[in-house]
């Protein structure tokens, strides 16, 4: 990793972790441990104390044993060598977005460039044998005109070459310009456009609540909803393991199954909950591959691309905002989705379809199934989002929802 | 900075180690018994119970001379569950805003923290909650938070203000910058009732540490005092840039991770009323004694809280519950608006996000009841 602020490299970082992660299921018994220490004789002591740990558990009713393989793997690892070989690149890539960041006007550029690459190898007692590896890289880039203009920009990409660096280093220092000029609004229900970095933190709060962990439980705002409209017409999300152009996930989850797409969302209807075997016993269904051994999780999501660009969604707009990025989002009421984040960075202001300056101070709030079924439009663009507030890589588009509330603190 | 040599460690009596799974199991079914049954027609019928046990031991050396190595045991529980109310259904956490109730030490810990008393007492609060349906309109009170929220907001918009890393843009790229600038000690940010201070040096709390992850001995730091600016949280390489000795505030979670500047326990210092004489001249008003959404942003300027457990005050009297009551406001405005603080302190515990990669990490938070005068309340 490497990380930077006023436009100079602040730290480089480099860690190798070697993890045992053992999951034992015995009579209805389930427990889970991690040790980073693998002599073999400190292994054998860590499996017999979690052994012992378990017999000691009162059996649960929702057990279900691993699924039987042996299994067959399809798709490719998202794989680049030259991610871990990479330490001087990434000392240049970095330059890049800096650079590319100044040019635009910035006068000063923070941000960091992580680069992993993971091997894991997995068996079971069901007979699942396999191994899989990929790497990843997360740039993020924050520009600043003065302390209170400032933009974001995001790369994220598996492979060395196709990381758009100097795109992310343009893209934060041009809405860093863009912000300097700010004028006063008011609070209220207005359409909101949200970049995809925005659209991709509220996304990975729907696939995160898909988890059937959570919709069985009743905590999620998905709860009871399988079947029912939860989006507008037309909105399609999907969990994508692997594939071409995908940026993250596993041929295999943690019990084991191959993983596979699943469709979350269909034309604004939910269709399917994310399930390992434990989950997909409880509901009468199937795993989906997403184990989680307790709670199954999203590998990728991907928003099916919209049939308008950003330029046209702005269009839209008689009077609205622009957000283009956002953090700290919080939940007053889970089971509904009452939720509220904070938009950081460039935000505008649009009347009569055209940006006419930019807006500071704003947090947005409301529920997530309002504002899913509010969508109006979404763009053809779409971008891979992860970065510290997007954990789970996420192709989103540019979204268009309406009445979404504003508001400001009182001063 | 002179080089510590040495052991340091938290009181314990009865070691972690020690401590069974079965003994972990017992404490979570006999609490759950305490859930289970609901509260009339509140019904619970999702509970998540969590009761963890930590012990952090460290051997840190440095090339000044530093040599010490330490000991931190620690337990903590929280829970997350759902309320149906007439088909209605909430989710919520014990404790309330995704806190957990906390301490270091060893197994006897737990019996300080009283969660057999505490957490019916939370399950009593909530059914009232979800039982409630007024809603006040937006307007113009006085409002008087409870020490669980004013500890969130010495934490945020206090806390996270004064770390000295923030303030010289180190952090911007993430966990952001700060409100306050280089020259920002000795300037006026609240009244003179403003006062709020970070100290490691508190047994038994979950953010203690007698020397920092720099071998720099800890000791408390007062960030504001009658409402001015008075100290920064500092590493070594943050206090040099300030010309000035590092305060301990250097932690790090794990021992491949690097040391920067954190929180250890931050609280707004208690004062001399009791909480009945801040009711007492409330003509209209709203008590907030817990909350569930809060966020910040990553100036530490712009702040929210939207109350959980919470009351109408009228004519200094305690009365109805009201439903989620938001404070949004400028943390000048919060702490320019202090005009009394109880004698009360009292602390929650949660875990403080920063870092790149994530460094969370034990902390505690807390206060006494504090009173806002004339403050814009809106309500979800």
């Amino acid at each position: 990793m490497v990380r930077f602020s006023r436009s100079s490299i602040t730290v480089v970082k480099s860690t190798h972790a070697l993890r045992l992660q053992a999951y034992i299921g015995h009579r209805g018994r389930r427990i889970i441990g991690e040790s980073l220490d693998l002599q073999p004789h400190s292994v054998r002591a860590f499996l017999q104390r979690l052994f012992a740990s378990c017999r000691t558990l009162p059996a649960s009713a929702d057990y279900a044993a691993l699924p039987r393989g042996p299994f067959r793997y399809g798709g490719r690892d998202n794989f680049d060598v030259r991610v871990g070989k990479a330490c001087d690149d990434l000392v240049g890539v970095t330059g890049e977005a800096i650079e590319a960041a100044e040019r635009e006007g910035a006068r000063s550029v923070a941000g960091s460039l992580t680069a992993e690459q993971r091997h894991i190898a997995l068996a079971t007692s069901r007979g699942a044998r396999v191994q899989g590896r990929g790497t990843s890289l997360l740039l993020n880039v924050r520009a600043f005109v003065d302390r209170n203009s400032s933009g974001h920009g995001v790369a994220c990409s598996p492979r060395l070459a196709e990381l758009k660096a100097g795109v992310a280093g343009s893209t934060a220092g041009r809405l860093a310009v863009e912000a300097r000029v700010a004028s006063r609004w008011r609070p209220g229900k207005y359409p909101v456009i949200l970049s995809p970095t925005v659209a991709a933190d509220l996304i990975q709060q729907v696939g995160e609540y898909t988890s059937a962990f959570w919709t069985l439980s009743g905590v999620s705002f998905l709860s009871g909803l399988l079947g029912k409209r939860v989006a507008a017409d037309g909105f399609t999300l999907h969990d994508v393991p692997t594939g071409t152009g995908v940026f993250g996930g596993r041929r295999f989850d943690d019990e084991g199954v191959p993983t596979q797409t699943t469709e979350l969302i269909r034309s604004g209807r939910l269709t399917h909950h994310l399930h390992n075997s434990t989950t997909a016993q409880r509901a009468k269904s199937r795993t989906t591959g997403n184990a989680g051994i307790i709670v199954p999780r999203p590998w990728n999501l991907i928003v099916d691309a919209g049939d308008h660009s950003q330029t046209e969604l702005v269009s839209q707009v008689r009077e609205g905002f622009l957000v283009t990025n956002n953090w700290y989002t919080r939940f007053q009421d889970l089971r509904k989705g009452a939720y509220s984040t904070i938009p950081r960075d460039a935000a505008f202001f649009i009347k009569g379809g055209r940006i006419r300056h930019a807006v500071r101070g704003l947090r947005l709030s409301g529920t997530i199934p309002n504002q899913l079924r509010a969508l109006r439009a979404w763009s053809r663009e779409r971008q891979w989002i992860q970065w510290w507030e997007v954990a789970i890589p996420t192709l989103a588009p540019w979204c268009l929802i309406d009445g979404m509330t504003l508001t400001q603190a009182a001063a | 900075v002179k080089a510590s040599t040495g052991h340091w460690a938290s009181a314990e009596r009865r070691r972690l180690e020690n401590v069974q799974l079965e003994d972990l199991l017992q404490v979570l079914g006999d609490l759950d018994k305490l859930i289970k049954p609901g509260r009339k027609d509140v019904a619970f019928p999702t509970r998540l119970l969590m009761l963890e046990t930590q012990l952090e031991e460290k051997v840190y050396v440095n090339s000044d001379g530093a040599a010490l190595e330490s000991r931190v045991p620690r337990v903590k529980y929280e829970s997350f569950v759902t309320a149906r109310y007439h088909g209605r259904t909430t989710s919520l956490t014990i404790p309330p805003g995704y806190a957990q109730a906390g301490e270091s030490g060893g197994w006897e810990a737990l019996e300080r923290l009283k969660l057999h008393e505490r957490v019916p007492e939370h399950v009593d609060a909530l059914a009232v909650v979800v039982r409630s349906e007024t809603r006040l309109s937006p307007q113009t009170r006085d409002v008087v938070l409870a020490p669980e929220i004013c500890g969130l907001v010495a934490h945020e918009s206090s806390g996270h203000a004064g770390e000295a890393d923030r303030v010289l843009g180190r952090e911007a790229a993430q966990a952001g910058e700060s409100y306050l600038r280089e020259g920002s000690l000795g300037r006026r940010v609240g009244s003179a009732e403003a006062a709020a201070s970070d100290d490691p040096t508190l047994p038994r709390s979950m953010g203690y540490y007698a020397y920092d992850d720099e071998g720099v001995p800890a000791r408390k730091r007062q960030l504001i005092r009658g409402g001015i600016i008075t100290e920064f949280l500092h590493n070594r390489a943050t206090a040099y840039q300030f010309g000035l000795s590092s305060n301990a505030a250097a932690r790090a979670v794990e021992f491949d991770r690097e040391p920067i500047v954190r929180m250890a326990n931050t609280f707004i210092e208690p004062g001399d009323w009791t909480l009945h004489e801040m009711l007492e001249d409330i003509h209209d008003g709203v008590l907030m004694r817990s909350f569930m959404e809060w966020n910040i942003d990553d100036k530490r300027f712009n702040q929210r809280y939207v109350g959980l457990e919470a009351f109408a005050i009228h004519d200094g009297e305690v009365g109805k519950p009201v439903r989620d009551p938001v404070l949004e406001l400028t943390t000048k405005l919060f702490w320019s608006s202090i005009d009394a603080r109880s004698k009360d302190l009292r602390w929650t515990t949660g875990t403080c996000g920063k870092g790149d990669p994530m460094q969370g990490i034990p902390v505690w938070l807390g206060g006494p009841y504090v009173r806002l005068r004339n403050i814009h309340l809106g309500s979800l």
